[in-house]
């Protein structure tokens, strides 16, 4: 009875998207979107639906990125928007539902609240739309919203405040509107995290015209003088390779969770003696199965260095490290509350029949059936972003990409590059 | 001040309350400028033309939808006064994107006196919309300023500028 309720527990996250996940990963965009678009219920691949559940957020943002790997930057940069709006809402909003039951039943009952690093990544993914759509304006916008959320996090939670590849892209774009001093301030972030090859010549252009100096631009300026332009256009190339790690349910017995976070838990363990479940269930992180790849460009034929401006697997691989003994405790919380429950239904069925053990059993197995672990993430984000930029003649070029996925090999593009202007390349398979 | 601050926010974003009250308080301004009560209603000969450029979106909002109905509002506020021949909105969209499309370039004030020349106008309004905008533990405020100005399409200089702001926030 106790593996049948066990086994009736309700689906996560990770098993109602792994069709999705699994789609995606085979290059099978539209069937992947048609299964989140069977959880957001709604038919059309842009749609939106009238009403938000907890999770309806998260999977905007994954068929946001569905919609950027097939080349759709309007349908992405829509959905990417749309979820934007309203993981901020529900970060402002009073949530006390939400915490009660995340107390009592389970991690994953109150709405999705997005982590540091993909809180990041929302609005850097969103420049590479409009960046594609040649929206430069637009793509201030995402300048604007990535720079608020990093200060923020540079103010609250310094430690984490990773985001150079929004840096870099939001120096881009402030660079490309002739916004030469916030350009310098973000590629100074970028700087902060690697010294990115691509942005010696942009950096030392930019020096002609402004006067802002932060310490990562000076140590560049070092080894490369102010230059002033060429008159020709530039073409940048971002690929994002692989996906990132998700979570999937993972069980620990007992024993060893309470090894790990005795110290945190305040209550009784004793009365887990009795408990009929010897072991208890918490989301852990996964690799998606993306191997380490890397990325290759030419521009008519000839190789471009690329930098790898993020990798956010590793980043959200350490975040969930470091909340994963809060995540065993608040297990371990939950498993103790279900088994005081137990034992007081004992002692009424005792007390009415001498029944208590089966009541008990009952009571526990059915508040396991209704735990479930959070397993919820930004599962499509890619696992690493390459950028390359080169200057060019104004005029017609072809792009190359490979991103060592041996099945889609070397990728073509041939882009029309304006005097004074640039084009933009994004490959991101998602593979 | 900030008048709206007291009334239930949906969002940070700018809605039509705040937007008609950031082009009534610019446009109030500019009709009882010393600009418009002397250069245009002294004016005795032909009505002025006037042309509308569009507003840049400097905030932290997708705002292109809000932008064209502010737009329209300066269009049908300038219409209405009877003082001043206004440029079709539609004429000067088509200049503007042959000048993006032979130059991959952003509007700027160098073009927008080239075009307004070319449109026979004597001044053109432009501005910005601007934000201030902060994230602090449970509270995002957004402050937002409407930045108008007429400028002398030959002489490029400055007959009037105003700048309105109102400020939006959503808190924990």
């Amino acid at each position: 009875m106790v593996v049948a309720l066990v086994g009736q527990g309700c689906a996560t996250y990770s098993d109602k998207t792994e069709a999705a996940r699994n789609f995606a990963a085979q290059g099978s965009y539209d069937e992947a979107l048609a299964e989140f678009n069977k959880i957001l219920g709604v038919e059309d691949i842009h749609a939106i639906p009238d009403s938000f559940g907890k999770n309806s957020a998260l999977i905007l943002l994954e068929r946001g990125m569905l919609h950027l790997a097939r080349g759709d930057h309007d349908g992405s940069r829509g959905d990417l928007q749309v979820a934007d709006k309203e993981l901020e809402m529900l970060d402002l909003s009073n949530s006390t539902a939400g915490d009660i039951g995340k107390y009592i039943y389970s991690d994953s009952s109150g709405a999705y609240k997005i982590s540091p690093v993909e809180r990041l990544s929302l609005n850097a993914m969103n420049i590479l739309n409009y960046l594609a759509l040649g929206d430069l304006r637009g793509a201030r916008v995402e300048a604007g919203r990535f720079t608020v959320m990093r200060n923020f996090m540079k103010d609250t939670d310094p430690d984490h405040a990773h985001g150079a590849m929004g840096s870099y892209l939001s120096g881009f774009v402030y660079e490309k509107l002739g916004e030469n001093d916030p350009a310098m301030h973000h590629y100074d972030d970028a700087l902060e995290e690697s010294l990115f090859s691509s942005l010696i010549v942009p950096i030392s252009q930019l020096a002609v015209y402004t006067e802002y100096r932060g310490k990562n631009i000076e140590n560049l300026l070092e080894q490369s003088p102010a230059s002033s332009e060429d008159g020709g256009g530039e073409i940048i190339v971002i690929a994002g390779v692989g996906r990132v790690p998700f979570k999937i349910p993972q069980r620990m017995p007992i024993g060893a969770a309470i090894g790990i976070v005795s110290a945190a838990i305040t209550k009784n363990l004793a009365v887990l003696e009795r408990s009929a479940f010897k072991f208890l269930v918490f989301p852990d992180l996964v690799s998606s199965g993306s191997s380490d790849r890397t990325a290759e460009v030419r521009v008519d034929g000839t190789a471009i260095a690329m930098d790898r401006v993020t990798n956010f697997g590793a980043s959200l691989t350490r975040e969930y490290e470091e909340i994963k003994p809060k995540i065993i405790t608040a297990a371990v919380s939950r498993m103790i509350t279900r088994a005081v429950a137990a034992e007081a239904a004992r002692a009424v069925g005792d007390e009415l029949g001498g029944f208590g053990g089966l009541v008990a059993l009952a009571t526990e197995g059915l508040m396991v059936t209704a735990d479930k672990p959070d397993t919820r993430s930004w599962t499509l984000l890619p696992d690493r972003v390459f950028i390359s930029r080169t200057r060019v003649p104004a005029g017609t070029h072809q792009v190359e990409v490979s991103l060592d996925t041996g099945e889609v090999g070397w990728q073509s593009f041939t882009v029309e590059v304006p005097k004074n202007g640039f084009a933009t390349v994004v490959a991101m398979p998602l593979r | 001040m900030n008048p709206g601050l007291d009334d239930a926010a949906m969002s940070t974003g700018l809605d039509r309350v705040d937007l008609n009250y950031l082009t009534e308080e610019n446009l109030g301004a500019l009709y009882s400028s010393k600009f418009w009560q002397g250069e245009i209603l002294d004016n005795t000969g032909d009505l002025p033309v006037i042309t509308i450029f569009p507003i840049r979106n400097d905030t932290t909002e997708h705002l292109s939808g809000q932008l064209l109905t502010l737009l329209s509002s300066i269009e049908t506020f300038m219409v209405n006064t009877g003082d001043v021949t206004v440029v079709s909105r539609e004429r000067q969209a088509e200049m503007i994107r042959e000048i993006r499309r032979q130059d991959g370039d952003e509007f700027n004030p160098a073009t927008a006196a080239m075009i307004g020349r070319q449109l026979g106008a004597k001044y053109y309004v432009t501005g910005k919309v601007g934000a201030v905008d902060e994230r602090l533990k449970s509270t995002r405020r957004v402050q937002y300023s409407l930045f108008l100005q007429v400028i002398d399409v030959e002489t490029s200089a400055i007959r009037f500028q105003n700048e309105t702001t109102r400020s939006k926030a959503i808190q924990k």
